[in-house]
């Protein structure tokens, strides 16, 4: 049986390089989809290394094994929001990017392009800390419980945040069906 | 809004969640020897928390008598630090066994 997350954070935390190349592969698709979601397609691979990075620097001093997964998910929060507090300071404010797949022509691709741009431009008008929250319950399908692990927060403030961006992307998801 | 409208809301996002283009192989590459690199020159390894400091202040002694500063720019003496401990190990131990070499 494959070693799950715990043994591979284990083995990797004791400087086994095959384990970490494994927990990387495993990880680099949460890695890349949260990023994606709350900075944009801008160095993505950058950013991804940068979480990677910080993972090996800090993996000594993960004391709980088993909380992984959580942990990652700080990481990259963190450095999601480094990356935004940069982009605000070297552009004024944040734009993110839409990226429009290259479809055919029929329809179907063509709606649901569509559905994804509008996504994107209603995920863009959440504030960051209200975007993590949707992104990572609803897109991550994470527990509420382990958000607020990842996030550092209080349950009950990502249950309201969780409240105030459904509400928000439902309005632009509406005003983009007029 | 009630259940089922958050419910239909979380399958339509999931359903038109963004593109996220895989990492490529160099990709891959590129992070694991980042990684091989940090870990090499010393800033990871509690072990060799000594390498790391001989190595930062003899760049930040050299780095000051070179720019006649007493006090060079934190930045210059981390990557001279760096580098020192890089040139220092490098061709001195077998790449596939170095992190054997290095366990405390």
């Amino acid at each position: 049986m494959a070693a799950d997350w715990t043994e591979l954070a284990r083995r990797a935390k004791a400087g086994d390089e095959a384990s970490f190349r494994e927990l990387y592969r495993r990880a680099s698709p949460k890695v890349r989809g949260t990023l994606r979601h709350l900075v944009g397609i801008d160095g993505l691979d950058d950013l991804e290394q940068e979480v990677f990075l910080r993972v090996w620097r800090h993996l000594p001093k993960l004391r709980d094994n088993a909380a992984f997964s959580t942990w990652l998910y700080r990481l990259t929060w963190n450095v999601a929001m480094d990356a935004r507090k940069e982009l605000a300071v070297s552009r004024g404010r944040i734009t993110d990017g839409v990226e429009v797949e290259a479809v055919g022509d029929s329809s179907r691709a063509a709606a649901r392009t569509d559905s994804r741009i509008a996504v994107e431009r209603a995920l863009a008008r959440l504030d960051p800390l209200h975007r993590a929250v949707l992104v990572l319950v609803e897109l991550e399908e994470l527990p509420q419980q382990e958000v607020a692990e990842i996030l550092e927060v209080p349950l009950g403030t990502v249950k309201s945040r969780l409240f105030h961006a459904r509400t928000q992307v439902r309005a632009a998801l509406e005003k983009e069906d007029e | 809004m009630n259940t089922q409208d958050d419910k239909e809301l979380g399958e339509f996002l999931r359903a038109n969640r963004l593109t996220v283009p895989p990492a490529s192989q160099e990709q891959e590459e590129r992070i694991l020897d980042a990684t091989v690199r940090a870990r090499r020159t010393g800033w990871l390894r509690p072990g060799h928390v000594a390498g790391v400091v001989l190595a930062t202040a003899a760049a930040a002694a050299a780095l000051a008598l070179l720019t006649m500063r007493e006090e060079p720019a934190q930045e210059d003496v981390q990557l001279a630090a760096v580098q020192i401990l890089e040139e220092s190990w490098s061709g001195t131990l077998p790449d596939d066994d170095w992190a054997a070499d290095l366990e405390p």
